[in-house]
């Protein structure tokens, strides 16, 4: 089994009038571990939603595994890229393992449901996030962390090949947030799954990510190692930082 | 101080129907069982009380030809033949629909409060109702009068025109959909306003239908009836998958394989159609499409494929009994008793399990 590589060639997105992305080109290959990162509303997020097919592109602007994105069929997509979902609200009251389930629906018999392998990949999967202390655990009342565990848990059972994430991060105390990188370093390093993931945390990013996607103002401005990509002029320029701040917010990275 | 060991109230609480959530085929089980004791009740009980052995004899002649000696008046075997019987079969599958359209409505509106009348479908029904008693026509169609098939056309004109109105649902916009719903609700309740003003004498026959009623149950409203929801519960059940998938929102729902749009407009048309046939059997029955699925779920959790039958089992047994009360004094609404009783069970339930809802 091994990670599934991405392609982006030319990839141009419109919302009516207003251009979200344009002239993207992207290649990820199988077991790379990617971040993007940008400023808000550059399109990093919508750059996500392409290649996990939530918004519909142009045929062949987005490949995966070198099939387009249409071809693939939603089941077959659904069983090969598992993205972590962003923010959830739960309806109804929840047990931690029953969510963790919802991420065979794309594995289980459509009618007769879950088999024993459906079962046995949710345990799998549970054990693998850590998170065998929260079972029985309602989902609702998990911390942050623990809550972002137990999605990446779905998106485990799911057994995709291509692991995506937005803001995985996000509001997580520090231990969570090296819990969570230390989660998806292993993944990519020991499993082999293409990890794509979008960060705030320049830091973080750098630190983690063998490679950086820098993305602004509606397309892809670097692509590279951190030390590559995260130099202090051009993350004044993209960003619009003073660069009286920037010493202190790059010292982790200068 | 709050230990990892020490479990919470609602934990607790939960605990004793734990064997259940192991085990919900048991639970289905005792739901079979409930139902069973609820038809005989039905059958049995009532202003002429029919042995259970005359009664079961009946049936076995009338339903089975099978020979046995009659024992029993005539008058008694119209009663349970013509009367109880399909009284009691029209309880079932209405308990049976508007449980399950309760149950579809809250996975596809992701609210706990939905029920099956959230989106217009009531005030649809009972304008179209108020029109049928105010017009002075007399038609009937497979036993149903006008009264009955302007209630079954408004139900199901109120949901298209809330679809349509609110664009369609598109990922992400259920929330539309449900103000659109209560836009359009208030909009036919003025109609119904101005209906029941202008209804004089007839204003009690209005008010009898909004409360719900099978009093007027007979075998050929339910040749038509009884399929169309039956088979709108199966083919909701089949969909058990879309409804799980649904449950961490439309664009996780995508990611895991499912053409949302698509799954949300079928399992809305199935779901509308139940409760349009379920209103023009009983007119408007509230409390069974949004307890029963809520009571069901926090017993097994929120599983599609077990919350749908469950609940169909328990909202049938459910509305048996509650129109066995009601008719015992002479004929109350049996509205007027499931909310009686669905109205306690719901706030206790809600008191118990806090934390177990949020909106």
């Amino acid at each position: 089994m091994h990670g599934l590589s991405v392609s982006v060639a030319g990839l141009r997105l419109t919302y009516g009038r207003r251009t979200i992305l344009e002239n993207v080109d992207l290649d990820i290959a199988s077991g790379e571990r990617v971040c993007i990162i940008g400023p808000n509303g550059a399109g990093k997020s919508s750059l996500l939603r392409c290649l996990t097919g939530l918004v519909p592109t142009e045929p062949g602007m987005v490949r995966i595994d070198g099939m387009p994105l249409a071809e693939l069929g939603r089941d077959r997509l659904a069983r090969s890229v598992a993205v972590v979902p962003g923010q959830v609200a739960l309806p109804f009251s929840m047990r931690v393992e029953e969510v963790v389930a919802l991420g065979r629906i794309p594995h289980e018999h459509r009618l007769s449901g879950p088999r024993l392998a459906d079962h046995a990949a949710v345990d799998a999967a549970i054990e693998r996030a850590g998170i065998g202390h929260l079972r029985g655990r309602d989902a609702r009342e998990l911390s942050l962390g623990e809550r972002q565990l137990m999605l990446i848990a779905m998106a485990l059972a799911q057994q995709g090949r291509l692991l995506v994430l937005d803001e995985p991060t996000v509001h997580l105390d520090l231990r969570h947030q090296v819990e969570v990188m230390q989660l998806l370093v292993a993944l990519n390093e020991r499993e082999g799954l293409t990890v794509i993931a979008v960060l705030h945390d320049l830091a973080l990013a750098a630190s983690m990510f063998p490679r950086i996607v820098l993305v602004a103002d509606r397309t892809i401005v670097a692509d590279g190692p951190a030390a590559a990509v995260l130099t202090a002029d051009r993350i004044r320029d993209v960003y619009g930082v003073d660069p009286r701040y920037l010493p202190a917010l790059l010292a982790p990275l200068l | 101080m709050r230990t990892a060991h020490a479990p919470d109230l609602a934990t607790v609480r939960v605990g004793r129907l734990e064997a259940f959530r192991r085990r919900p085929l048991l639970l289905g089980a005792v739901g079979v069982v409930l139902l069973a004791v609820a038809m005989v009740a039905g059958i049995v009980l009532g202003n002429v009380p029919v042995p259970l052995a005359d009664s079961i004899a009946i049936l076995a002649r009338r339903l089975f030809a099978w020979p046995v000696a009659e024992t029993w008046s005539p008058a008694m075997e119209t009663i349970v033949v013509e009367l109880r019987l399909p009284r009691v079969i029209t309880a079932l599958i209405v308990g049976t629909g508007l449980a399950v359209a309760g149950t579809t409505f809250q996975g596809l509106l992701r609210n706990p409060l939905a029920d099956p009348y959230v989106l217009g479908t009531a005030s649809g029904a009972a304008l179209g109702a108020a029109i049928g008693v105010l017009v002075p026509v007399q038609i009937a169609v497979l036993g149903f009068g006008l009264v009955n098939l302007l209630a079954f056309g408004g139900a199901l004109l109120a949901v298209a025109a809330v679809y349509r109105l609110s664009g369609g649902g598109g990922v992400g916009s259920m929330t539309s959909v449900l103000l659109t719903g209560y836009a359009v609700g208030s909009l036919l309740a003025a109609g119904l306003a101005m209906a029941m003003y202008l209804a004089g004498s007839n204003i009690r026959q209005i008010f009898f239908y909004l409360l719900g009623s099978f009093a007027q149950s007979s075998w050929p409203q339910l040749l038509i009836g009884l399929p169309v929801i039956a088979i709108g519960c199966v083919l909701i059940m089949l969909r058990a998958r879309s409804l799980n998938a649904l449950l961490l929102g439309d664009e996780a729902a995508v990611h895991l394989g499912l053409d949302v749009k698509r799954e949300r407009l079928i399992l809305l048309a199935l779901a509308s159609l139940i409760t349009a046939a379920a209103v023009a059997l009983a007119g408007l029955i509230g409390f069974v499409g949004l307890v029963v699925p809520h009571v069901v779920r926090l017993v097994v959790g929120p599983n599609a494929r077990l919350v749908l039958p469950l609940s169909a089992l328990f909202g049938a047994s459910f509305l048996i009994l509650a129109d066995l009360v009601a008719r015992i004094p002479g004929e109350l609404p049996v509205g007027v008793i499931t909310a009686i009783v669905g109205a306690p069970v719901f706030v206790v339930l809600l008191r118990r399990f806090r934390g177990g809802y949020e909106v």
